[in-house]
């Protein structure tokens, strides 16, 4: 579904590349977990992924389209929750969830489904005519959420989704991360909560220093450290103290 | 005391953004672009203050041929006080009820009263600049005609200092019983937006009720204009109580010590009101403000599907209008283009039986001969109208707007060329209504025929898609996106500047061929039109070109 090859990225006049030659291959179904300490490089990757930032080289294909070739297309296949979340204020909720619905094409009927259902799932529903300069930053992270869902898209990229949200929303997103990967769909997240990771992913890639240090299952990833025992938080100091 | 200083120092570099004009001109790779800004920045004042040295000095000898001096002072200050006022309007929308900096600040340990007066403070220096822009060419002029004085200079110096201080704090507390009032709304935005709309139109109608007869172009036909308006100049000199301490000031030395006195009591009083009062209500409004932004706007979705341009339209109208700060700044043009017109027209109905007192009129009179006439008025409306869609700035903030939506626009599946032509489109319509109601209210009210109004709708509407493109072009090329307040994404922003000095070129080269023909160097009105509309064209298709192709580089995967 996801697939990063030779990606770099250095930005000017630094000598050191802030994403140097990543090669990712995420699976149709998958629910992935991308990894890293502050500053590794998970952002610039996933803001390459998105279109935010080009490349310095390499490539990035989603469901087999580069977006160099057609990028109105790459985008959309994918539905991205950024770090923060960025919304027009003075639109309502709903009006922020039109207007992401007509620039994704979705039709009258869908949105009304999709918007009733993840606004009753987030709790959001009633709020949903308040303008969003009104809104908390749980309820601003939970638009964008409802946002990247309308149009059902096939990757699904998610950039501390968490941060903000109250325990029930959250564990209500994670149902709908596993939710998504089960009607065929992809999931791409960065966290830093490695519990999170650890009960979620079906693969993981740990980051550092903008090099991709681990890639696997959990499974795979206490293979490769050859200590069954290990938890995940475990393997992680290990591989980016390694790479230190 | 040292804390509101830090306070204000802060909120300074912050909202002036000295410390990125320290930074820029310190480092080497921004030191041209910033010198290229800086510099045009001050061509356009340059061209601002000429342009009022030669209408101070018009008015001042009018002023002396209709027998008073004193009458000019009282002009000049009178003139200050309504720009002073038209400024505090627009800035004390950000300057004061910015609720994301009360919220930061009001956290802090500094009192309340603090933290309102660095607002204060910070819309007296305003008023003290837009002041200074018409007192200081006003007095230069004066000193010319009446001879250079050191002590007339040095007399005027408490006066620029102290002048502020009731306007100031006029503004303050009329804009709290605005907010107060509109804060008990719904649509508090709205009826903030609206209240700071008719306060402009206000000043605008109060500032051209007094000098209409400025815009004559014989100095003998202005002078008797000018004695018309003199008893309402006298009435507010007297009334505004700064007018005439300011004036006194530049009096006699008995004179000058009791404008003084008046002047520094004034300070004192409205400083120790504002302190405390203003402190106290600040609070009050604030509250009020942040609980009434929770109130519901929007019932129910349409859940009507409609075409992505639509929703990109229907989208930056909504930006564009639910802003105060936004409708001050960027279309407040399409008000004051079509009420101008109405106060020219109206005047020059007034006035018709004293055979024309208006320029207007007066150019009917003296091209009565001119089988063009109606031409020549209408390309006089349509330069003014052309000139105020310049003004606008909602194609040269186009993206700056989007300030920390920009990775909206990135991450969306419509490319980068489709989302500015949705922003431009929106901001031709702008232009159209502005257009299309200024030329219409000056037609009808000059008695314009429909052929030369509809050729200067269509001159007008080219030139202002002319100067969308220019404004794009100057934002999509180095947009302003870091901002944290709408303020920073217009007003505090050097495109809108840059913008405004080119499409002030091209007007000046649309101008020339009526200009020509005005001092008889073209016949032909026929020849004007057509050479205005091909020059038009012709920068019409380039600036086209060069927006789109600064378009196609800018978006990252083409």
């Amino acid at each position: 579904m996801l697939e990063l090859k030779n990606l770099t990225k250095c930005y000017d006049k630094r000598k050191t590349a802030a994403v140097s030659d990543i090669n990712l291959k995420v699976n149709k179904g998958e629910l992935f977990g991308f990894l890293g300490p502050n500053g590794a490089g998970k952002t610039t990757t996933i803001k390459m992924i998105t279109g935010i930032l080009a490349p310095t080289a390499g490539e990035i294909l989603i469901d087999g389209i580069s977006i160099k070739d057609d990028p109105i297309k790459y985008k959309k296949n994918f539905g991205y929750v950024s770090d923060t979340p960025n919304l027009y204020e003075r639109l309502t909720g709903i009006e922020y969830l039109e207007f992401i619905a007509d620039v994704y094409d979705v039709n009258s009927e869908a949105r009304k489904a999709q918007i009733q259902k993840y606004g009753a799932m987030f709790d959001i529903y009633n709020a949903l005519g308040d303008r969003i300069k009104s809104f908390s930053h749980g309820m601003r992270q939970k638009l964008v959420l409802m946002g990247t869902l309308l149009h059902n898209p096939k990757l699904w990229i998610l950039d501390e989704p968490m941060v903000g949200l109250d325990p029930m929303s959250a564990y209500c997103l994670k149902e709908e991360m596993k939710e998504h990967c089960r009607q065929g769909n992809t999931v791409f997240f960065s966290t830093h909560v490695l519990e999170v990771a650890e009960k979620l992913c079906d693969r993981i890639a740990i980051i550092s220093n903008g090099v991709i240090v681990a890639i696997g299952t959990i499974d795979e990833l206490k293979a490769q450290a050859e200590d069954g025992n290990l938890t995940l938080e475990d393997i992680f100091m290990n591989v980016v103290r390694r790479q230190e | 005391m040292n804390k509101f200083l830090r306070l204000f120092k802060f909120k300074l570099y912050n909202r002036i953004g000295l410390g990125g004009i320290k930074s820029a001109f310190a480092s080497p790779g921004l030191r041209i672009k910033a010198t290229a800004i800086f510099l045009s920045v001050l061509i356009i004042l340059c061209i601002f203050v000429i342009f009022l040295i030669f209408t101070m000095s018009m008015m001042y000898k009018s002023f002396v041929q209709s027998g008073g001096k004193d009458l000019y002072l009282n002009f000049i200050f009178i003139f200050a006080q309504l720009i002073g006022f038209f400024t505090l309007i627009i800035s004390s929308f950000n300057s004061m009820f910015n609720s994301k900096e009360h919220d930061i600040l009001s956290s802090l340990p500094v009192k309340r009263e603090h933290i309102f007066m660095t607002s204060y403070v910070e819309l007296y220096v305003s008023f003290l600049v837009s002041m200074l822009m018409i007192v200081l060419p006003g007095l230069g002029v004066y000193q010319y005609y009446e001879g250079f004085s050191l002590t007339f200079t040095l007399r005027a110096l408490p006066g620029y200092i102290l002048f502020p201080a009731l306007p100031a704090t006029v503004v303050t507390f009329v804009m709290f019983a605005v907010m107060i009032v509109a804060g008990r709304f719904k649509h508090t935005e709205l009826i903030s937006t609206l209240s700071g709309v008719a306060l402009i139109v206000a000043c605008f109608i109060l500032y051209l009720s007094l000098s209409t007869g400025g815009s004559s172009y014989k100095q003998d036909d202005l002078a008797q204009s000018l004695i018309g308006n003199s008893d309402l100049i006298e009435i507010l000199s007297k009334c505004m109580i700064n007018v005439f301490a300011f004036k006194m000031l530049l009096g006699s030395v008995y004179e000058f010590l009791i404008g003084a006195i008046i002047l520094i009591v004034i300070f004192a009083t409205t400083c120790f009101i504002t302190y405390f009062a203003g402190g106290c209500l600040y609070e009050k409004v604030m509250r009020l403000l942040s609980s009434s932004a929770g109130g519901r706007w929007t019932k129910t979705g349409r859940y009507r599907k409609s075409s992505v341009q639509r929703a990109l339209i229907r989208k930056e109208f909504k930006l564009l209008l639910r802003s105060p700060t936004y409708v001050m700044n960027c279309i407040i043009n399409v008000i004051l283009g079509p009420l101008m017109m109405l106060i020219f027209g109206i005047r020059s109905y007034n006035k018709e039986a004293a055979v024309g007192e208006d320029i207007f009129s007066r150019i009917t009179v003296l091209l009565k001969n001119n089988m063009n006439a109606d031409y020549v008025i209408c390309g006089l409306i349509t330069a003014l109208t052309i000139a105020v869609t310049a003004f606008g700035m909602v194609a040269s903030t186009c993206v700056s707007r989007e300030g920390s939506n920009f990775t909206v626009m990135q991450t969306i599946p419509v490319s980068y060329k489709d989302q500015i032509k949705a922003k431009l489109t929106s901001a031709l319509i702008i232009n159209l209504v502005c257009v299309i109601t200024t030329m219409g209210v000056g037609g009808v009210l000059f008695g314009i025929n429909f052929l030369p109004v509809l050729l200067g709708i269509i001159i007008c509407i080219i030139a202002s898609l002319s100067f969308n493109y220019i404004g794009a072009f100057i934002d999509v090329m180095r947009p302003k996106i870091y901002w944290d307040k709408e303020s920073q994404a217009v007003k505090q922003n050097a495109n809108g500047m840059i913008s405004l000095l080119l499409c002030i070129v091209l007007m000046i080269l649309y101008a020339l061929p009526f200009a020509l023909y005005v001092v008889g160097i073209i016949d032909s009105i026929v020849f004007v039109v057509v050479l205005t509309m091909i020059m038009e064209v012709i920068s019409l298709i380039l600036t086209r070109m060069m927006l789109f192709r600064l378009i196609n580089n800018k978006e990252i995967y083409r």
